[in-house]
């Protein structure tokens, strides 16, 4: 198997490069008291031209998050630190609001994110950079099996399933060199989530890079390289996707294995405890409270992460 | 006592049928799937069987009596967003007593720490937020209970933590369970029996 970025032996640059990524939010405590909120620490992630990476992991451990991070659209209370390149150079927030929607294309999770007074088929167009934009819409619309009189609808007349694709297809009809693609497919019929994924993989082929989202580990499976695991706002780990196969043992994390175990196919056992809150996170290890092979450093240092067996870990004592 | 759907029929007004001549039967301690792609009506067969909607045909009946009026609904509904399941102007503590006072076991077989008690809803994530909404389906008056992708937004630790807890529940209560998925994953591990919607016969949906 080739490592991530090696195309025929040539070793490419990668298309975007999160170091070591924090975010924090500002809350009002009590009064005009401040506090700060760390949601997101000491996370990196890459991609690669031609690669689907799967973002995989606990529910609320920030991965829409670090797709809004890149996309320089946090809300306005929130601090960003760490360092963020687009092909090779530093993404300032100047640079995102140029390449947003034009070099970078973002598929939200959520079907408000259309605009609520322009009707679907117009959404779309707007989205085209190449070519006659009714043409290119249209056939986006056919792909996605969305009849012709869809596009004269607004997105309030459109069933969940309807809008989630009108999103897809606006992200997906750009020319754009990385796709972040957030949860594109809860509420979709199997058929069009196959598309979606077809789609997504396609783009990825012809040399784009592809962040794709989810909780679904079997599509992510399916359809990328590599997987990175979330755990209460950084990367536990990343690991190939033939990793994540038998009893789990080629994983590297203990929450990895615990996530692959706990799939209903598998044993479907579950860990006790629960994610750390931002801002009662543990001084050392993440998931050192849930951990079974905890020790004493677990709890006094948070590990660094390192490379392992051809993917990269963030665990003291994973082998 | 029995809960049991006979030949229901259900239309939004004026919209066509989207549920027909659909007839189920579920005892206490049976868990039963309800399998089906998005459209085919899983959701609103669960509305119906929870007294959420009234069948435009046929009755759903608990015991052979229709649904009680007053009280807590002995057939509860735990839904797929738990954020837009509680009042996000209520601690959390509020909401879960609104309907009953679990104790210590229960809250602790959910993994829930007593520090989220005191907070607002948009303080805890949505895998946090689902244990609590599953918890305020659990009190004492419930006889069944019907999981809407329950845990259809959540990681699969989560996921195998909330029906650990909710399946060694239902089991020393008796419970009825139904389970509408689409993962078929998922419902094979578990439920005794597996409705198709998929397969289930449809030629009674007509345009009214």
């Amino acid at each position: 198997m080739s490592m991530p970025g090696e195309v025929s032996g040539v070793k490419t640059e990668p298309m975007l490069s999160v170091r070591e990524l924090s975010v924090s939010f500002i809350q009002y405590a009590r009064g005009l008291k401040q506090q700060l909120l760390e949601v997101i620490n000491g996370l990196s992630i890459e991609l690669y031209p031609g690669e689907v990476v799967a973002v995989v992991g606990s529910s609320g451990s920030g991965k829409s998050l670090l797709a809004h991070a890149v996309l320089g659209i946090l809300p306005g209370n929130a601090i960003v630190s760490g360092d963020m390149q687009f092909g090779g150079e530093i993404l300032t927030s100047k640079r995102q609001s140029t390449l947003r929607g034009t070099e970078i294309a973002f598929v939200p999770q959520s079907v408000n994110y259309l605009d609520p007074l322009m009707k679907v088929g117009a959404q779309v167009k707007a989205a085209v950079k190449q070519g006659s934009k009714r043409e290119v819409q249209q056939k986006i619309f056919k792909r996605y099996h969305l009849d012709k009189n869809v596009e004269n609808l607004y997105p309030f007349q459109l069933s969940g399933g309807m809008a989630r694709r009108i999103l897809v297809a606006g992200a997906l009809v750009g020319n754009a060199r990385l796709v972040i693609a957030d949860e594109p497919t809860p509420g979709l019929h199997p058929a069009v989530v196959k598309e979606t994924l077809h789609h997504l993989r396609e783009l990825s082929d012809e040399g784009r890079a592809v962040m794709l989202i989810t909780h679904d580990i079997k599509a992510a499976l399916e359809y990328a390289d590599r997987i990175a695991v979330f755990y209460a706002g950084t990367t536990l780990e990343t690991a190939n996707v033939a990793d994540f196969s038998g009893d789990g043992s080629d994983l590297r994390h203990p929450y990895s294995k615990a996530l692959w175990k706990a799939l209903p196919q598998n044993d479907f056992v579950s860990l006790p405890g629960f994610q750390p809150a931002s801002g009662e996170l543990p001084q050392g290890c993440l998931f050192a409270p849930r951990c079974h092979m905890f020790k004493d450093l677990c709890k006094e240092k948070r590990p660094k992460e390192r490379s392992l067996r051809g993917g990269k870990v963030r665990c003291h004592y994973a082998t | 006592m029995p809960l049991k759907a006979l030949e229901v029929g259900f239309h939004y007004y004026n919209g066509p049928w989207v549920v027909s001549n659909f007839s189920f039967m579920i005892n206490p301690g049976q868990i039963i799937g309800l399998y089906g792609p998005s459209g085919s009506g899983k959701s609103t067969i669960a509305r119906l069987l929870a007294g959420f909607e009234k069948p435009r045909a046929g009755q759903v009946l608990l015991d052979g009596k229709p649904m009680p009026v007053k009280g807590n609904n002995p057939v509860q509904l735990v839904l797929q967003h738990p954020e837009k399941a509680v009042n996000p102007r209520w601690q959390l503590e509020q909401t879960i007593y609104e309907g009953w006072r679990p104790n210590a076991e229960i809250m602790d077989s959910f993994g829930i720490s007593n520090k989220w008690l005191k907070r607002w809803p948009n303080e805890l994530s949505s895998g946090e937020l689902q244990r609590f909404c599953v918890i305020r389906a659990l009190g004492p008056e419930t006889r069944y209970l019907i999981a809407d992708e329950m845990t259809t937004m959540l990681d699969a630790v989560t996921q195998a933590q909330i029906w650990e807890a909710v399946l060694r529940i239902a089991a020393r209560r008796n419970l009825g369970l139904i389970v509408v998925s689409h993962e078929m994953s998922l419902l094979n591990r578990f439920c005794h029996e597996i409705v198709n919607l998929d397969s289930y016969d449809r030629s009674g949906l007509v345009y009214n």
